[in-house]
């Protein structure tokens, strides 16, 4: 994508070092906003070592201080609302939760759902300038819900591909923001794809036709990349058809990235490139898994395989440095879109306060959105709303009644912003004065009985105390449903455990067994195991209590094997015997005589229904679909003593309902998924008439989880006496279907009408409705329309019926409203699986436009001429490399994708490659680039094909050595290959040079005498680059032992002469304020002598007192105020816990300044220091410095090296009361002084210089 | 070959390497071999570390990183300050100082030195460097910012350090460790470094964050 900005010198976020005034010149490309997101990302890819590329491939990316790079985290979720809490020290309060994607899926309001996005990335950008979470999210999940059991079917949006990329597509919108340029948030969608089963994803494979596959699992992907911009997705754990996704080429890079378009990152789910190789076994070696993640497009490993193990990867052959190169320009392309690398006063987003995170704003939106998701099941005798004015007393019983529900991957709002039912009820009536009672008595439990445990191991302890230990995964047979699986951690485990299942094992010895221990994880609450002989109702030997309630602890999904043992009791059995583990729930609860008096003494009974995360999540499935714990006991039973019962169920998604739907005391039937912190005060304004339920089912409600074929079963079509899924192909009767919901109004269609009645693949037509309230309240009516293919050839088993259209409006009583619906004909293709493209049915199209997808008021039909010339939709190009060295060459790989998803045969096209910068890198007609030579060119291609141009680009970094061929000192070459800085103890002579590069200037300042410098330029006219290579003629030092006076070789820089002193054998300097750290260049009595070539310098120094504060003093390499290293004995500050007390001694600093740009290489708190002496050394070898001291004048610690070019090289002493940094050093910033401590009064005893 | 079979606190500040029944103690004058099993006491406060790297038994100690092959000590490197803790894979060998000087041998002959804060501290803050440990899976280090939370980093070859999240699971909250860093081991079985900590806590550190755990110690 290409930018490009206006240039403002301001300063930089990143806190890197510039010289004061630094202009866009100066600065490095991937700082300079007048180049493209891609070429400053390439740019900085290109200036990275292996070691930081391997760094930065995981979702920690590490800092890089060198370049300014801060660290940042890739992993943030805001699924419904920034996933975080309150940091009272950043100012910030708890996140707002919105209701979770399950409820707004059933609003189906993507205009408001577009509104709460901008909300989640308001606070996200509030939370982000705080520095504790990046701008990356992964959400939204775009999944459609092939199977209610899926332990994730809270995340997502609903059944249909169409619903769920509708509403994820507002969602995307919401996040990205408007801005032409910068990101306000990135939103990723997940996990692509075809995730839809928890207990199997890390190994199981997703198999499905490729008709399913585009049609159903990657349509909402493809909506969001192609009219969404959606900027990332995830890869899933799971295969497809065999093939790990995040091993993928076709999945990640010919599916998403070359037909849908996918401009932005790819991140791995987390541990799914480890699971290619310990989940999949698609490869052996860790390297191997890093390889195949990295060429098939997954440019960010969430876990550590990448980091650990990419270098080696690259050095068995297996990758390229370009398929690193690849991935980091990716991933810093996209942190570059949120302007993370830009001056703030550019970043449209940049700005906003702490107090942004629930905002009254915030927390009104999130109210408004629960007003929108409930879905009115039933209301018999209009039942609800509930007339205050009528009813004395409401009770309100079940264990949701007083509980805020907030659904998976919700954040940690402020608990003042949590409202429950019960007081959301509570104070509703209190507002409006009312004399109602509310009686509270919650009863009922939401006890899992689905994954009951997982169990590892089981051990069998005789009476002679020897034991037998058994692998419990090693069972001999099984109930149905049994698995085996390790999760995410690496211990095998009996899995998906429900009521009544049991395991297997043959010929164990019970001889005198008198114990039994299980090794078993409790998920949830946990559950009974039963030992049996023979079969599973055979003998009971033995109760195993598993259970959090017996006080066993939970290890939750994640958690690994604790023992739980129970006395086993002997039956003499002799020989071996087949010995059943049959696992069980534990009983229900009774419900309590409260809550059933409560009831029956209120005018109304409100129960409260639901699930929780204890019913099903991620690595865990729902094995049922019934509500969890007593709950159906405790709906039935309330049913039985009050005739004005009215169910409320908050869950993840379908429930069985059979039981008590057609109960006739059970008068209502309210439905939300989970619904945000504001569930509580927006069921009030429902339940009693403020605002009429509008929300419709997202999803097919079954009547039994009898009905549904196997979870792992992701194919779709009703075949051999298998169901078909979802409203698609499901033909057997339901309890709701797809898009039901009642109001308290009721709606009438009429006039019904088509904008055409012959259509063509490329036609938008407008379907319309006269919507009537017919009723008695002011409504919201969602208008569905679904499309229907009657003359399709039956063997095509086309489905039942697709959602096409729809809109929620909101009609008072009494009115009429014409809803306009478009329909773009392109998007009602289907998948050709023969010729592996779009294609379109011709005939009769019928759409049915109602209120639900069976409760069809009317149709309108088309005749469709499905005759199709598909035009050019997708280019993607690269050349594979983003560096290049000058000269290289790299072919251009183009592919183009048509409209209905097929490539192009590319020779087909007529194909223009222009180059943005040809001294930099030039293309021919063939698209072979030439590396000419250094600095950023963007490749634009233009594919025509058919009168229709489509672009894309790629930008490529080409490095130019900066080398000399040859370099002499009076004639004779001194050249050594990688060295920038020669000393010569010599006198000067005529210093000339060569480039190796004729494209290079070259030119010379000759150093006029010793001690002198010559400077060798080297410098690139169209680029700017330059390389310095420095020859320092040196004289030889001299000694000082300060006997007298100070010798003649020094000079003193801002002398003092009351500061300065030779006495008793010592160079005594006594400190002032002042320092030459940054621009304070004011350091008095800087005592320096000629040191020009290479040397080891030291010193004894004794200072009167301990370093207080910045005060410093040592050796010093002297180029000028700007340039130098020193080396200083200085403060130490507070040492931790330290209150008043000074240090007992100070620290070893090793400091270097280049350009005036500052920076500590080492700060070594010393302790032992005696008397107040230490010893300093520093080596000179070319351009680096070490820096040794030793507290005994024996033994030298080596403090550290730095490098840097030193020209016309003093070396010398300084003592000087310093300045402390004001928090992170930026550009021309002065540093604050401290408060004036007593003088630092420092004896240099000698100075040694041995020169070389 | 040596190989390190138990590394143990004593009562009364004893530090012992075992092998085979043979004991080193680590003394007041470093490292010596003893025949008879006579141990000698030496002092918490030194600052003693052992590790076993290859052929070499690698000490930390009053101030000082000892190399000993063969029952002699053979290579001796002054270190800057008192060493917290230190670590040997087959190809590493990491020490540390709580002022977070690194010092990094693939010998452990000699050893280079890096100022961990002095690299990092703009980024990641000001660290006291509480432990370190080299693995197959390459090095973590962990300690405390100047506010007492714990913080955890990672590397591949030592010169360049990710942050490592400290958040877990539980009961559906994401929360983060509040105790202190005390050692860390590497689990080859489990693959995941284990930290333990202060108030009785493991924290375990698999590859992917996502699967932090805590244990507490009943």
């Amino acid at each position: 994508m290409m930018k490009r900005s206006h240039f403002l010198p301001v300063l930089m976020l990143t806190g890197v070092l510039f010289a004061a005034g630094a202009s866009a010149q100066n600065l490095p490309v991937y700082m300079n906003t007048n180049y493209s997101f891609e070429e400053r990302a390439v740019d900085l890819v290109s200036r990275l070592t292996l070691e930081e590329k391997q760094a930065l491939l995981g979702n920690n990316m590490a800092a890089v201080p060198r370049l300014g790079i801060r660290q940042y985290n890739v992993w943030s979720e805001a699924l419904h609302g920034v996933l975080s809490g309150a940091n009272a020290g950043a100012g910030l309060q708890g996140p707002t939760s919105f209701p979770g994607s399950v409820a707004t899926g059933s609003s189906w309001d993507p205009d408001l759902l577009e509104l709460e996005a901008g909300v989640i990335a308001d606070e996200a950008r509030a939370i982000f300038q705080t520095g504790t979470k990046g701008l990356t999210f992964w959400s939204p999940v775009v999944e459609p819900v092939r199977d209610p059991r899926w332990g994730r079917t809270g995340e997502s949006y609903g059944e249909d591909p169409f619903l769920a990329a509708v509403m994820s597509g507002a969602f995307v919108r919401g996040m990205t923001g408007s801005d032409p340029d910068y990101l306000k948030a990135v939103p990723c969608a997940k996990h692509y794809f075809a995730n839809n089963s928890e207990w199997d994803r890390h190994v199981g494979s997703s198999n499905m036709d490729s008709r399913d596959m585009r049609e159903f699992y990657l349509y909402p992907y493809k909506e969001l990349i192609e009219n969404d911009n959606l900027p990332s997705i995830m890869s899933s754990y799971n295969a497809v058809n065999g093939v790990p996704t995040s091993a993928s080429v076709l999945y990640l890079d010919s599916i998403a990235r070359r037909t849908y378009g996918l401009n932005g990152y790819v991140t791995g789910d987390c541990a799914a490139i480890d699971d290619i190789q310990t989940g999949h076994y698609y490869v052996e070696t860790a390297e191997e898994a890093t390889a195949a993640g990295l060429k098939a497009g997954v440019d960010s490993d969430c876990g550590s395989v990448y980091q650990r193990n990419a270098i080696r990867a690259l050095e068995k052959g297996l990758i390229t440095i370009d398929d690193i190169d690849r991935a980091l320009v990716n991933m810093f392309c996209i942190r570059m879109r949120t302007g993370e690398f830009d001056p703030s006063q550019m970043v449209t987003y940049a700005n906003y306060p702490p107090s942004v995170v629930n905002s009254e704003r915030s927390r009104k939106i999130a109210e408004e959105v629960a007003l929108r998701t409930p879905v009115l099941l039933k209301n018999e005798g209009k039942a609800l709303p509930i007339d205050l004015s009528k009813v004395r007393s409401i009770a309100l019983v079940g264990p949701q009644a007083d509980k805020v529900e907030l659904g998976p991957y919700s954040g940690r709002p402020e608990q003042s912003s949590r409202t429950s039912p019960y007081k959301g009820i509570s104070e509703y009536i209190a507002d409006k004065g009312l004399d109602v009672k509310v009686n509270l008595a919650t009863g009922g439990d939401t006890k899992s009985k689905s994954n009951l445990l997982y169990v590892t191991w089981f051990e069998l302890e005789k009476s002679d105390g020897t034991t037998s230990r058994h692998d419990a995964t090693k069972y001999t047979s099984s109930s149905q449903g049994i698995t085996v699986g390790t999760g995410m951690g690496t211990e095998e485990q009996v899995r998906s455990i429900d009521d009544g299942s049991w395991t297997a094992y043959e010929n164990v010895d019970l001889i005198n067994v008198e114990k039994i221990t299980v090794g078993a994880n409790i998920p949830t609450q946990g559950g009974i195991i039963e030992v049996h002989v023979g079969s599973p109702e055979g003998n009971l030997i033995s109760t195993v209590e598993a259970t959090t309630a017996s006080g066993k602890r939970a290890g939750g999904v994640y958690g690994t094997a604790s023992p739980m043992e129970a006395k086993v009791n002997k039956l003499g059995y002799n020989g071996p015997q087949t010995l059943y583990l049959v696992y069980k729930a534990a009983q229900d609860d009774e419900i309590s005589q409260d809550v059933l008096n409560a009831a029956r003494e209120s005018d109304v009974a409100l129960v409260f229904v639901g699930t929780d995360e204890q019913t099903a999540t991620e690595e865990a499935d729902r094995l049922s679909l019934a509500l969890p714990g007593n709950q159906l006991k405790l709906i039935k039973a309330v049913s039985e003593v009050n005739p004005n019962t009215i169910v409320i169920m908050q869950t993840l998604g379908c429930v069985e309902v059979e039981e008590f739907k057609d109960l006739e005391s059970i008068r209502a039937m309210l439905w939300t998924g989970y619904n945000g912190q504001a569930q509580g005060k927006a069921l009030p304004k429902v339940l009693f008439g403020e605002v009429s339920p509008g929300g419709k089912l997202n999803a097919t409600w079954y009547r039994s989880v009898k009905d549904l074929p196997p979870i792992t079963d992701y194919t779709l079509r009703a075949v051999d006496g298998k169901p078909g899924r979802t409203l698609w192909y499901y033909t057997k009767p339901v309890s709701y279907e797809f898009g039901y919901g009642i109001s308290y109004t009721t709606f009438e269609y009429s006039n019904f009408r088509i904008s055409s009645s012959r259509i063509t693949p490329r036609d938008v037509i407008t379907i319309d409705v006269d919507v009537k309230n017919t009723g008695e309240y002011d409504g919201d009516e969602v208008v569905q329309i679904y499309m229907t293919t009657p003359d399709s050839p039956a063997s095509l088993q086309r489905p039942i019926k697709r959602l096409k259209g729809f809109r929620r409006v909101t009609i008072p009583m009494g009115q009429t409203r014409t809803v306009s619906i478009d329909i773009d004909c392109s998007d009602l293709w289907f998948w050709d699986m023969e010729s592996d493209r779009m294609t379109y049915d011709s005939g009769k199209y019928v759409f049915e436009i109602g209120s639900s997808s069976k409760d069809i008021r009317g149709t309108v039909s088309a005749v469709m001429d499905g005759s199709f010339k598909p035009a050019l939709k997708t280019v993607v190009s690269d050349c594979r490399k983003s560096v290049l060295e000058a000269g290289q060459t790299a072919r251009t790989y183009t592919t183009a994708c048509l409209d209905d998803d097929s490539f192009l045969d590319i020779s087909k096209a007529e194909i223009k490659y222009t180059s943005s910068n040809p001294q930099v890198a030039k293309i021919d007609e063939n698209g072979l680039l030439t590396a000419v030579s250094g600095g950023i060119a963007t490749v634009t291609v233009n594919v025509t094909y058919d009168g229709r141009t489509v672009s894309d680009s790629y930008s490529v970094r080409v490095s130019q050595p900066m080398e000399l061929s040859a370099l002499k000192v009076g004639g004779k070459s001194i050249l050594k290959i990688g060295v920038s800085q020669y000393s010569i103890l010599d006198k000067a002579r005529t210093v000339t040079a060569t480039a190796a590069q004729p494209s290079l200037k070259v030119s010379i300042t000759q150093a006029e005498s010793a001690p002198g410098t010559a400077v060798v330029r080297l410098s690139h006219a169209v680029t700017g680059d330059s390389k310095d290579y420095l020859i320092n003629f040196g004289v030889k030092g001299t000694d000082d032992e300060f006997a007298k006076r100070l010798g003649r070789q020094w000079t003193v820089l801002r002398e003092n002469r009351d500061n300065i002193a030779v006495e008793n054998g010592s160079l005594v300097i006594t400190s002032a304020a002042g320092d030459i750290v940054q621009s304070s260049d004011n350091a008095q009595n800087l005592v320096l002598q000629s040191a020009n070539s290479d040397w080891t310098i030291d010193t004894r120094l004794t200072t009167a007192s301990v370093p207080a504060a910045a005060q410093n003093a040592g050796l010093l390499a002297y180029q000028d105020d700007d340039n130098f290293v020193k080396l200083v004995y200085a403060g130490a500050g507070m040492a931790r816990g330290q209150q008043a007390a000074a240090p007992a001694s100070g620290s070893l600093q090793l400091v270097i300044e280049e350009a005036g740009g500052s920076r500590t290489a080492a700060n070594i708190r010393l302790s032992g220091v005696s008397d107040g002496t230490i010893w300093l050394r520093m080596v000179k070898k070319s351009d680096e410095y070490t820096a040794y001291y030793s507290l005994d004048g024996k033994t030298y610690i080596e403090a550290g090296t730095v490098q840097t070019m030193l020209k016309d090289i003093q070396a010398g002493l300084i003592c000087c009361d310093g300045v402390q940094a004001a928090g992170r050093m930026r550009q021309g910033a002065a540093p604050a002084q401290t408060a004036a401590p007593a003088p630092l009064k420092a004896s240099f005893d000698w100075f040694h210089i041995t020169s070389k | 070959m040596f190989v390190l079979l138990s590394f143990a606190p004593f009562i009364q500040a004893h530090t012992v390497a075992t092998k085979d029944g043979v004991q080193y103690c680590i003394g007041p004058d470093g490292l010596s071999y003893l025949h008879k099993g006579n141990m000698r006491r030496i002092s918490r406060e030194a600052g003693t570390c052992i590790a076993v790297f290859n052929d070499m038994i690698v000490t930390g100690h009053d101030g000082h990183i000892r190399s000993r092959e063969k029952k002699r000590c053979r290579y001796v490197t002054a270190v800057a300050g008192k060493i917290v803790d230190l670590s040997a894979s087959d190809s590493i060998c990491i020490a540390a100082t709580a002022q977070g000087l690194l010092y990094l041998s693939r010998d452990a002959k000699e050893w280079k030195m890096t100022d961990f804060n002095a690299q990092y501290s703009q980024y990641y803050g000001e660290i006291a460097v509480r432990c370190v440990c080299s693995s197959r899976a390459g090095l973590m280090l962990a300690g405390i910012l100047d506010d007492g939370s714990p913080v955890a980093f990672e590397s591949d070859r030592g010169g360049v350090w990710s942050p490592r999240e400290l958040t877990y699971n539980e009961g559906g909250s994401i929360l983060t460790l509040q105790e202190r860093p005390v050692s860390l081991v590497y689990d080859y079985e489990h693959e995941r470094y284990e930290m333990a900590c202060t108030g009785g806590v493991t924290f375990l550190l698999p590859g992917c964050s996502h699967c932090n755990a805590l244990i507490k110690t009943q």
